[in-house]
């Protein structure tokens, strides 16, 4: 084996005042290897990339060893020299890589300046550099998807596109390892598979090592040799990727992979179809048109003619990527957008948001945000009993306690904040106040999509449950294919406002027809069959994992 | 600066506090109209005991007159700056809520006041008005209205737009519940962050104004008393400085609490 680039020895980091957020981490990163950090929110993988970086703000008090190929001394020493690790040696990338680009320079502005700084070079010269990195990242001047990138400014390029962006500004000081913070969880499924073979190439060319990391372990499993598992700042199992996920032997990587829903080819969906309903009781979306005013005039369509039917007691998945228009026809469904044409109907009589407001109710993305900063938890709840069940004082409280237990939250967490109260229990208390209105319909717009996986599968089991309980129907826009898969019964596939597939969640994600479907499907990084290995296998003189 | 940034607002606050209970107690440190010739005229501070910092050019005691000042200082301030601060909340609410065309009305209009210097608006306006204290708390009222104005409508805008608005339309609350209970306790929170700054810009009008001669003549301030020095201002700098540093110090203590308690709401950025 050779000499690992980064060797890490009991890495631990404080913030004053609270729990170590990092204790006694130790790891190594040998070149040209993908080293996944995963864990759920709070488990200290930021953190750790930050302490590598030397990114934590002064008051972290940081202790341990880290020693780089090449450089004598432990970095974490007080009084070491730092100069010439991060952006050299070291290089990030963020989950957010619009936030790094200057909105009023191009593309080539910015990475020439980058160039600059780290070589002594004019700057011509420095230009030929950026366009190198830029084909090097996939945004070549030459070739079918010709272009001048460099003139481009951030604001005209997708997620995607700047990621590549940020990657080639990382790429400038010839890094031996790669920091990647969630660099692909913003993305959509198609995006993020390009930025992981982007990544894996590079490994693989360049021989830079990566320490990957996600929350997302079917990513992790995919893009990694080795998989570090952390929670509450300490490693509960190290191993390799495949090693892990089939056989976890730590309990906490267990539940974590028992938790995780990758979608996969073989398992059916979830349950079995329920009795079709009549079409007195089902919730109708008729052709139902949206256009918005764009920016500099025209009208951008958002959804193009667009019928769904949702029967009681039915879970419908709607699936698509950021711009396909779910989330807008979602809107639509509950009254909060008014459709140019179509109608939204509760068997045969068309919905008057005004007077059944009730009837349909629905359960946002961002639980924090779904919920007024200066309000209670119990008075949001009471809002619907109040407004729409026309409850008094007395009774609205104890309503809301029923509700709160309902969906099996402790009554008394209902006279908090919200900001008290965790995700998880929060997106609990946006049920139940949705429930509050006693809805026949549920729209739950990306409503696990915030959160940890060992918390998203107890809302699902929630959300399942009312169903099987009170016969809702639920409409659940996601763009994650391994939960509509165990949770719809049906789906329907979106893209720029139109449906393009929809049926039967099992025969239509087992044999998709269209061929939008397939690329979906394929992009979804399974986890079970590693990238890694499809890649080398396809690439002439590329490496081999573990070779 | 890092340890000013902690604790600023708790030196401003301090300091507004201690000529706030100076400015109550006027009557109590120094009895008697602070416009009354009580001693030689040009006594130096640090000289006469009985007139710590001294008299001007017509034997008017300067501790009283700074003490005195202060009340009409403080009063005229914060009031001028209610006043401008009711204004742009009334004017940003409206605009924020109401459709297009009322919205693009109040805002041309908000521009307009904005392209006229503070000042200058506020000038005009007393000379018009007439100077009385009342006019000029009218005057600065006026004129300095539209960064409340804008700041609310914005503020109004975002929340309008906001996850939980949403959800309480879904819950079936009526609209203008929606508007008063949901959207517009969130938007007056920023608000607090240009307390500080308004106020402390209100006294600086008021003493300008006080310095041209368009204050209530009836009263001593400030801003009248570094006018009344400065043909002395070689002989008797003292005459202009007192009253400068004053003024100073007022308007300091005023920023600093007002950023300091914006901060403490979280709405500046914490250290």
């Amino acid at each position: 084996m050779t000499e690992p680039v980064l060797t890490l020895d009991g890495l631990s980091v404080r913030f004053p005042g609270s729990e170590p957020a990092v204790a006694d981490l130790s790891l190594t990163v040998a070149p040209g290897e993908v080293l996944s950090l995963i864990g759920e929110s709070g488990s200290g993988k930021s953190t750790t990339l930050h302490a590598i970086a030397g990114l934590l703000p002064p008051e972290a008090k940081v202790s341990g060893d880290m020693r780089l190929a090449g450089r004598d001394g432990n970095l974490f020493a007080p009084d070491m020299d730092r100069q010439g690790v991060a952006g050299r040696q070291i290089a990030m990338i963020f989950q957010n890589p619009g936030a790094s680009l200057n909105p009023v320079l191009t593309i080539g502005a910015q990475l020439d300046e980058v160039v600059r700084a780290h070589r002594a070079v004019s700057r011509t010269e420095a230009r030929a550099v950026t366009e190198e990195l830029l084909d090097a990242v996939g945004l070549p001047r030459t070739g079918p998807q010709a272009k001048d990138w460099s003139r481009a400014y951030p604001h005209q390029l997708s997620g995607g596109q700047k990621q590549r962006i940020a990657i080639a500004a990382a790429l400038v000081g010839d890094p031996a390892l790669l920091l990647a913070d969630e660099p692909t969880t913003a993305l959509d499924a198609t995006v993020q598979a390009q930025i992981l073979d982007l990544l894996l190439r590079l490994v693989d060319e360049r021989g830079i090592a990566i320490i990957f990391v996600t929350h997302d372990l079917a990513v992790a499993a995919s893009i990694g040799d080795r998989i570090v598992v952390l929670k509450d700042g300490t490693a509960q199992e190290e191993g390799r990727a495949q090693q892990i996920i089939k056989s976890p032997s730590a309990a906490y990587t267990a539940r974590l992979v028992a938790a995780s829903l990758p979608f996969t080819k073989e398992a059916g969906a979830g349950h079995d179809q329920m009795q079709s309903a009549s079409d007195s009781d089902a919730l109708i979306l008729d052709n139902i048109h949206r256009s918005f005013a764009a920016r500099g005039g025209g009208r951008v369509q958002a959804v193009g003619g667009v019928s769904l039917r949702v029967n009681p007691g039915e879970i419908v998945g709607l699936i698509g990527e950021s711009g396909s228009g779910k989330t807008t026809l979602g809107r639509i469904a509950v009254g909060l957008e008014q459709a140019d044409l179509g109608r939204v109907s509760i068997g045969f009589s068309p919905l008057d948001f005004e007077r059944d407001r009730q009837a349909i109710q629905m359960v946002f993305q961002d639980p924090l945000a779904c919920f007024n900063p200066r309000q209670t938890v119990l008075g949001a709840i009471g809002h619907p009993l109040r407004c729409l069940r026309g409850l008094k004082r007395a009774a609205i409280r104890k309503a809301a306690y029923g509700l709160l237990e309902d969906v099996g939250l402790d009554p008394a967490l209902g006279d908090r904040q919200p900001h008290q109260l965790s995700g998880g229990q929060l997106q609990r208390a946006a049920i139940a106040r949705a429930l509050a209105a006693g809805p026949r319909f549920l729209v739950c717009d990306e409503a696990v999509a915030s959160l940890d996986v060992s918390i998203r599968a107890q809302v699902l089991e929630l959300l399942d449950r009312l169903r099987i309980r009170d016969g809702l129907g639920l409409l659940f826009i996601s763009h994650d294919l391994g939960v509509v898969q165990r949770i719809a019964d049906r789906t329907v596939v979106m893209r720029h406002g139109v449906e393009v597939e929809a049926g039967p969640t099992a025969a239509l994600l087992s044999a998709p027809k269209q061929p939008y479907t397939r690329q979906l499907l394929a992009s979804v990084p399974s986890g079970e069959r590693p990238w890694r290995a499809a890649r080398a296998a396809v690439t002439k003189d590329g490496r081999r994992p573990g070779a | 600066m890092k340890w000013m940034r902690c604790h600023g607002g708790l030196i401003g606050g301090l300091v507004l506090l201690v000529i706030a209970l100076i400015a109550l107690c006027a009557h109590l440190i120094a009895p008697g109209d602070p416009l009354n010739m009580v001693a030689r005229p040009l006594t130096p501070p640090f000289t006469d005991p009985r007139f710590p910092l001294g008299t001007d050019h017509l034997g008017r005691n300067i501790l009283a007159g700074l003490v005195h000042g202060a009340r009409v200082s403080m009063t005229v301030g914060a009031a001028a700056a209610a006043a401008a601060i009711s204004v742009g909340i009334l004017v940003g609410t409206l605009a924020g809520f109401s459709g297009r065309i009322i919205d693009d009305a109040l805002m041309r209009i908000t521009e307009a006041f904005q392209t006229v210097p503070t000042f200058l608006l506020a000038l005009a306006l007393v000379s018009v008005l007439g100077a009385s204290a009342a006019n000029v708390v009218i005057a600065i009222g006026i004129s300095s209205w539209p960064p409340t104005a804008r700041l609310v409508r914005a503020e109004v805008l975002r929340l309008k737009g906001a996850d939980y608005v949403d959800a309480a339309r879904l819950a079936g609350r009526a609209p203008l519940a929606i508007a008063f209970l949901e959207v517009l306790p969130g938007a007056l929170q920023p608000v607090v962050a240009l307390i500080g700054i308004t106020v402390g810009e209100a006294i600086l009008v008021e003493s300008a104004l006080a310095f041209l001669g368009l204050s209530d003549p009836n009263l001593i301030s400030w801003g009248g008393m570094v006018a009344n020095g400065r043909a002395l201002l070689r002989t008797a700098p003292y005459l202009v400085v007192l009253p400068g540093i004053a003024i100073a110090v007022a308007v300091l203590a005023v920023t600093l609490s007002g950023d300091g308690l914006a901060r403490r709401l979280g709405i500046l950025g914490r250290r």
